[in-house]
């Protein structure tokens, strides 16, 4: 049963993470590898283009993981490039079981900050 | 320790301290930080950063309220409720007030404290306090306006003894704490003419008593009442009567308002009034108020590992509730509500009444069933004090520092720049496992003992011979109840508040 809800939990995440951009914004799209979220080191996966679908290869990422309950140490992932343009890998250990929002920030190469947040479910 | 001079140390009669405490304001001095705490939270709660982790309103009280209500009560006594900020508005309301009549009768007991344990227990789930800083806001303005207009349209301090659930929980635990009020000397409130304690000092005209009348008719010693006066006991307690600590808030309103200073804030052994003769009213309400609330206590902790969630989808889909087409949020809301009732209301109260029986029956007593529960209750406080210690313990332990960097990023956000530019969110501290561990086990241990002990204690006092065959029952449902909880924090805590039915 936990399985199955991980695993439906996941593909919502993963449709639940494609947020609109607004006009000036970059879409961003978060994936995560391995795509078993349980607590451990995983990596994030995330793509950032413009509004027009280009992919934006010089952004700055920052990623920030708070788990949903108060008084939680944050996890802080630092971004390196991935194997695509836009795309950006963020090792990033879930510290324990439960409801988490990751902020991820992109800096835009002339200095623009965008904010999203994408949920997700880890299993412990 | 009641009606005869004081045999403890008298933290009243303690240089400086007891001044501050006996004082008019005193009350005030802990209020006045705690209502200011609380208009933060509302505030921050509205307008700072909606995740929880980032936000005063969801780590002060979820996180360190709980952990230091713990350790006031083990350490001193019920200091929240002498701090509480929602009474604060409580001589205002009794000017405004309605000087209506009592509290309804039918709800002058424990019952409506045992449902609003459960709604909020429940709630607290099923909505995710917290992990809502808005809704968090929105229960602290409740209990200001809940305690105010109750403050107002009764007599006395019904929000507190009948309605508040943090109250209740106080109430409960503070019988485990080291300071109880008690009466320096039972002859003076024997001859005592006003009975302050009780009825207060205040009166909107100067008011002469007389104490005493010399031999000449003429009075020998008078004390006045008037606009300096202070309210009396809200919660009705009578001084020398005092054998317990259950619905008392330590407000100090006795001690400010005796004219005989025959008020003593004493230091008892811990949970000297659990195994008392006569300290506890043999009540119902009472009893499974106690009884309940070791079992939410379990419950509650029980919402935070996974086995409820396969439990919650295994209900769901029993019922037939998953292909109704309706939301995951309305199921999850009737499958706690069923898994609470059940865990936290009919199988305590079950228990308690086939235990009493059984109880009865093997002991061959003629104590009521209602005696023999009136009688055992207080046994379940050791272990409930245990249970929820632990738990909030390990929120406690796990977030204790996390509250700097919040203060820090909130100070950001309004521009104060004092401590730098960049909150030290590490400090937040990822469980230490070891430390968590091992407060849980001496939380646990120390409870199950405690509870153990004062049943035995008390079966030795009710059955005298027939103490094992008065006390199994009872010991088993503790066995168990330890065996749960130890059970539960076996599996690693999940803070999960959503979850999506197959």
């Amino acid at each position: 049963m936990n399985k199955s809800i991980l695993l439906l939990a996941l593909l919502l995440t993963l449709v639940a993470c494609r947020q609109t951009a607004a006009p000036n914004n970059p879409n961003v799209v978060i994936r995560v590898t391995p795509d078993h979220l349980t607590v451990g080191i995983t990596a994030l996966i995330v793509e950032v283009s413009d509004a027009d679908g280009t992919a934006i290869p010089d952004a700055r990422i920052e990623v920030r993981g708070d788990m949903n309950h108060a008084g939680m140490q944050p996890v802080f992932g630092d971004a390196q490039p991935g194997d695509q343009p836009g795309e950006y890998r963020v090792p990033f250990e879930w510290t324990m079981g439960g409801d988490w929002i990751v902020t991820i920030t992109v800096i835009l190469p002339d200095d623009t900050r965008t904010e999203q947040s994408f949920e997700f479910v880890v299993e412990s | 320790m009641n009606a005869k001079a004081v045999e403890y140390p008298d933290l009243l009669r303690v240089p400086v301290l007891g001044r501050v405490l006996r004082w008019k304001y005193g009350r005030l001095v802990f209020q006045l930080p705690m209502t200011l705490i609380a208009l933060l939270l509302i505030y921050d709660g509205f307008t700072g950063r909606p995740i929880a982790s980032q936000n005063l309103a969801t780590i002060a009280p979820w996180v360190h309220y709980r952990g230091l209500i713990i350790v006031a009560l083990l350490l001193a006594g019920n200091l929240f409720c002498m701090g509480c900020p929602f009474t604060l508005p409580r001589t205002l309301a009794k000017r405004l007030s309605l000087r209506g009549g009592r509290f309804p009768r039918l709800f002058r007991n424990k019952w409506l404290a045992i449902g609003n344990l459960f709604f909020l227990f429940f709630l607290y789930e099923w909505f995710d306090l917290w992990s809502s800083p808005w809704l968090t806001a929105w229960v602290i303005i409740a209990y200001f306006v809940g305690a105010f207009v109750l403050e107002a349209v009764f007599s006395e301090s019904a929000f507190c003894k009948y309605v508040c659930p943090l109250g209740t929980f106080n109430f409960v635990y503070s019988t485990v704490s080291p300071l109880q009020i008690t009466a320096r000397d039972g002859d003076i409130c024997r001859t005592c003419v006003g009975k302050e304690c009780l009825n207060g000092s205040y009166a909107t005209q100067p008011v002469i008593l007389i104490d005493a009348i010399g031999v000449d008719g003429q009075p020998t010693q008078t004390h006045t009442h008037d606009q300096n006066g202070v309210l009396g006991c809200g919660t009705e307690l009578f001084v020398p009567q005092i054998k317990s600590n259950l619905d008392c808030t330590l407000c100090l309103d006795c001690a400010r308002a005796c004219p005989h200073q025959n008020v003593a804030l004493a230091i008892r052994p811990p949970g000297s009034e659990l195994v008392r003769e006569n300290a506890w009213a043999k009540r119902w309400d009472l009893a499974l108020l106690v009884i309940c609330l070791a079992f939410m206590g379990v419950v509650n902790a029980f919402g935070m590992i996974p086995p409820v969630y396969a439990l919650m989808q295994s209900i769901a889909t029993s019922l037939g509730l998953t292909g109704l087409g309706w939301e995951d949020h309305t199921i999850e809301g009737i499958v706690l509500f069923l898994v609470f009732a059940i865990g936290s209301l009919a199988l305590p109260i079950s228990l308690t009444l086939g235990a009493a029986w059984i109880t009865r029956q093997i002991t061959r007593t003629k104590l009521s069933l209602r005696e023999i529960v009136g009688n055992i209750a207080p046994a379940f406080v050791p272990i409930g004090f245990g249970i929820w210690g632990a738990h909030y313990g390990f929120h406690f332990i796990t977030g204790f520092f996390g509250i700097i960097p919040v203060v820090h990023q909130f100070l950001l956000d309004h521009g104060i720049t004092l401590f730098g530019l960049t909150p030290d969110w590490a400090l937040g501290g990822s469980p230490n496992e070891t430390v968590i561990g091992l407060v849980q086990l001496v939380m646990i241990s120390g409870g199950a003992l405690g509870s153990l002990i004062v049943l035995q204690r008390i079966a030795r006092r009710l059955y005298g011979r027939r103490m094992v065959e008065g006390m199994i029952t009872w010991a088993l449902i503790l066995l168990a109840l330890t065996l749960m909880i130890v059970w539960i924090f076996s599996y690693p805590m999940e803070m999960r508040g959503s979850i999506l039915f197959d």
